[in-house]
């Protein structure tokens, strides 16, 4: 890694902080914007008519306070380390909460990525060495299918037809957390297969094209014409410079990785940072909205530093120099 | 096997039977063993257990800011109620107060002599009185506060003022009334197991009130923060005196409770632990019922009932109807301030289609706004008929034909959303036109709060179960009268409504009160929502009850018999 490489990294390091702090003044703008009184929600409905009663839970929350005065306080705290506490999640912290739930997510898209790139890989190498073969155009076709089915009717048409009918897994992943290990596997299988589909469809045609690509450069002709195997060109010259695009592709994956799937933590009740922040949102739970996107925001900013810093390393001829912004 | 080796074993249904068969006979002995003459020997089933899974997740478990159905059920379980509401008769019931005596404003309350928290403590009258003091410490911003209200010295203790006496004819206490030296006057602990209350006012909703008393014990909570940002580390693990012990929540999946062994009502609950599982997706909820991985739940869609029904394996219970919804109109805009053009409103629309069409026939047509299976119902009321042609004469003769009206509701609620539409198909056929606006929750409350509305699809207005409710919906003084609607004949009968505590004495007040809102139509009372249960078929014992919670509220006397 040149110096110079190593002072862009320092200064994409160092610009994390700013468009932090505009992603919270953004995010607390706009929650606060939305329509509506979240206090009114949180009283009750029995108390939402009776102003005496509102104004005192508003003034227990700091909702009273001027809108600045709010965000400067909930910021001094966050630097601390202090995310606020929840406001309908029995009131616990949020950072809490978050760590809680991250795992959960980690685990569950970690494993669904990691299976999806070992089926992806080798499929696409497959298609793109024989292109125009059957095998190939049955990738071509079931990549599609793949993009192409809704991964929340695909998850009921599993919980149905497995979990109902067949009684082989259970429908709900909500124990997940509780369960041992070779017991635990089970709760992974169908939210798994669910997410990873669509990315095997996703990756396997993204890894045939960039195969494509690389097989068809001089540099692979020239490994052919020095009278090296074809097994050899393909691993050591072909796959290698294949990879490197694929890392961008991953890179771009690994944010949603964090942020979690939404619909799918929600149709199994497995309780990740997705399903969190649907929850909160659907709560108006101030503090816990702002402490996710946060969270997800410093997420997407660290990784994609990474990607570049992994770039490096697997790319020689690659070197940062340019400015931090671009 | 431990408890959670258990759960996990229903859950993967790999139930060792054998295990089963071995508590049954465990239980079998104990009943050969119990004295004949003292009846039925309660029978623990050692390991069963049940996991409710409900759309809904609590959003606190500080008792005191309980504001939606899954915190007040849970309420009940770890902390127990004061006074239980008996849904036969909508009347009061003993829960942790076994029994009282009333004498004029005064009720003298026996607390359960065995009853105990979950630490081992005494619960003691002095508990009950700081519960009720916290519920009505401004501070605490309890929804429940002024239901309280009527209590003796509660504008001292609030610091909003005096005490207002009533007339001597309705049964004063003496001008000369001291009570309690501490905390609200009206509150006495006479002795450990003694709670004398005294009303400064008749109210009839008091014995009714208390149950949303959960009594908390002293010990534990006294000089700490008891609103919902109260960061006191029993919040956390909260100790009652209820038929269950908090063991374990992980919030926004499982809460998990065990049987309180030391329970006050001696053998109860049967079923040694539950599990209460928020799932948000609601085809989720019907699939893992059908698969056995939930045992039960509540407020199920009408949609997902056949399917429910067609598994086998469930049993599906549809309460008797308490929450009447429709048409709220502002009587303060025109030409909605026109009684007939209410009327006429309510005509236009073909609520029995909605009820077959959108509640699938599991819910009802609404007759008024205290509903047919509540005592105070007046079996004698019409329903508006469905009369378009009426209804468009009505239109044509107020000019809104072609004219433009709003109708809002909570976005999100299915069934409201669908009377909108049902409201807006029916009036556009006769000519007058309206905007449905599905909006936020708060959104709506606010603008309904504030009288920017001219029609909602909401439960504003309608008695729940106690008509007394009905006070501060209708009376034009009402704290929550959200339509405007004034009427001095109303306002007298809902004063005298609610000092009669005699249900027979106060059926035919109500009456008068049901045809006088009928007659007017402030609301247009359509239907009554569904709260559908759903319960595994090997449980039983629970009764069908209204309200928070539905059938798990029995939770206590509920049993578990593996099938055959």
């Amino acid at each position: 890694m040149t110096g110079d490489t190593g002072a862009y990294l320092i200064r994409r390091v160092l610009l994390i902080i700013p468009l932090l702090l505009g992603l919270s003044i953004l995010m607390f703008g706009m929650t606060q914007a939305a329509p509506g009184d979240p206090v009114l929600a949180l009283v009750g409905p029995q108390a939402a008519a009776r102003p005496e009663v509102v104004e005192q839970a508003r003034e227990n929350f700091g909702l009273n306070q001027p809108l600045p005065i709010q965000y400067v306080r909930w910021l001094g705290n966050v630097v601390q380390g202090d995310l606020g506490r929840s406001y309908t999640f029995n009131n616990l912290p949020v950072l809490d909460l978050i760590t809680q739930r991250m795992w959960g997510t980690i685990q569950l898209q970690g494993l669904a990525l990691i299976i999806a790139l070992s089926i992806a890989i080798p499929v696409g190498i497959i298609s793109a060495t024989r292109q125009y073969s059957l095998p190939d155009h049955l990738v071509t076709v079931g990549s599609f299918i793949g993009l192409a089915i809704p991964n929340f009717w695909l998850a009921l048409l599993l919980q149905i037809w497995i979990g109902v009918q067949l009684g082989w897994l259970p429908v709900l992943s909500t124990n997940q957390a509780r369960a041992d290990f070779p017991e635990r596997i089970q709760y992974f299988i169908l939210p798994v297969i669910v997410l990873a589909l669509p990315s095997i469809a996703y990756f396997a045609r993204f890894m045939r094209s960039a195969m494509l690509e690389v097989i068809n450069q001089d540099y692979v002709t020239v490994a052919r014409a020095k009278g090296l195997g074809p097994r050899a060109v393909l691993y050591r010259h072909a796959l290698r410079n294949a990879l490197i695009p694929m890392v961008t592709v991953i890179g771009l994956q690994l944010p949603q990785i964090l942020s979690g799937a939404v619909i799918i933590e929600q149709i199994f009740a497995w309780p990740g940072l997705g399903l969190l922040a649907y929850e909160a949102i659907g709560r108006r739970d101030y503090p816990v909205i702002l402490g996710v996107t946060l969270f997800a925001g410093a997420a997407v900013m660290i990784v994609s530093v990474l990607v570049d810093v992994v770039y490096v390393l697997i790319d020689p001829r690659v070197k940062l120099t340019g400015s931090a912004g671009g | 096997m431990t408890d959670t080796n258990i759960t996990r074993d229903l859950l993967t249904r790999k139930l060792d039977r054998r295990a089963l068969v071995g508590t049954s006979a465990a239980g079998a002995l104990a009943v050969a063993a119990w004295p004949r003459h003292l009846g039925a020997a309660p029978v623990r089933q050692e390991g069963s257990t049940i996991i409710i899974g409900t759309l809904g997740e609590s959003t606190t478990q500080n008792p005191f800011a309980a504001n939606e159905s899954e915190s007040y059920w849970r309420a009940e379980m770890i902390f127990d109620q004061f006074v239980r509401l008996d849904y036969a008769t909508g009347g009061a019931a003993p829960g942790l107060a076994a029994s009282w005596e009333i004498e004029g404003l005064t009720f003298t309350f026996a607390i359960q002599p065995n009853a105990r928290f979950h630490d081992g403590t005494d619960v003691t009258a002095d508990d009950v009185k700081f519960t009720l003091e916290a519920i009505l410490t401004p501070e605490t911003a309890s929804e429940n506060a002024n239901r309280f209200a009527a209590i003796y010295g509660v504008p001292e203790f609030q610091g909003t003022g005096t005490t207002e006496i009533a007339t001597p004819a309705a049964g004063t206490p003496a001008a000369e009334f001291v009570g309690a030296s501490t905390g609200v006057s009206g509150i006495e602990a006479v002795d450990a197991k003694t709670l004398r209350i005294t009303l400064a006012r008749p109210d009839a909703s008091f014995l009714y009130s208390l149950h949303y008393v959960f009594v908390v014990p002293r010990a534990q909570l006294e000089g700490q923060a008891l609103d919902r940002t109260s960061t006191a580390p029993f919040f956390s693990a909260p100790i009652g005196a209820g038929p269950y012990v908090f063991e374990s929540w992980s919030v926004g999946s499982d809460f998990i409770a065990r049987a309180n062994p030391d329970y006050w009502d001696t053998g109860k609950p049967m079923i040694q632990s539950f599990t209460h599982r928020a799932i948000t997706d609601s085809s989720g909820i019907a699939n893992a019922l059908q698969s056995g991985e939930i045992n039960g739940s509540l407020y199920a869609s009408p949609t997902l009932t056949e399917q429910l029904q067609a598994a086998g394996n469930l049993t599906i219970e549809v309460p008797a109807f308490a929450a009447p919804n429709g048409t709220v109109f502002n009587c303060r805009t025109p030409p909605f301030d026109k009684v007939e053009v209410r009327r006429a409103v309510a005509m236009a629309v073909n609520v029995d289609a909605y009820v077959q069409d959108s509640l699938l026939g599991l819910g009802e047509a609404g007759l008024g706004p205290i509903a047919p299976a509540l005592w105070a119902h007046d079996p004698t009321l019409t329903p508006i008929p469905y009369d378009p042609e009426a209804a468009r004469a009505v239109f044509e003769a107020n000019g809104m034909i072609g004219q433009t009206y709003e109708i809002l509701t909570n976005a999100g609620n299915i069934l409201r959303e669908d009377w909108c539409i049902r409201v807006q198909a029916d009036l556009q056929e006769l000519g007058v036109n309206i905007q449905f606006t599905p909006i936020e929750y708060t959104t709506v409350v606010e603008r309904i709060n504030t009288g920017q509305f001219t029609l909602d699809a909401g439960d504003f207005a309608g008695a729940a179960l106690d008509p007394n409710d009905l006070y501060d919906q209708f009376h034009s003084k009402g704290a929550t009268n959200v339509t405007g609607y004034s009427d001095p004949e109303l306002d007298a009968l809902l004063e005298q409504g609610r000092t009669i505590l005699d249900q027979e004495e106060a059926k035919p007040v109500w009456s008068q009160v049901q045809q006088i809102l009928m007659r007017d139509v402030p609301m247009h009372w359509a239907w009554y929502r569904p709260f559908i249960s759903v319960v595994d078929n090997r449980y039983t014992g629970y009764t069908v009850a209204l309200g928070d919670g539905g059938l798990f509220r029995s939770l206590p006397d509920m049993t578990f018999t593996e099938a055959p």
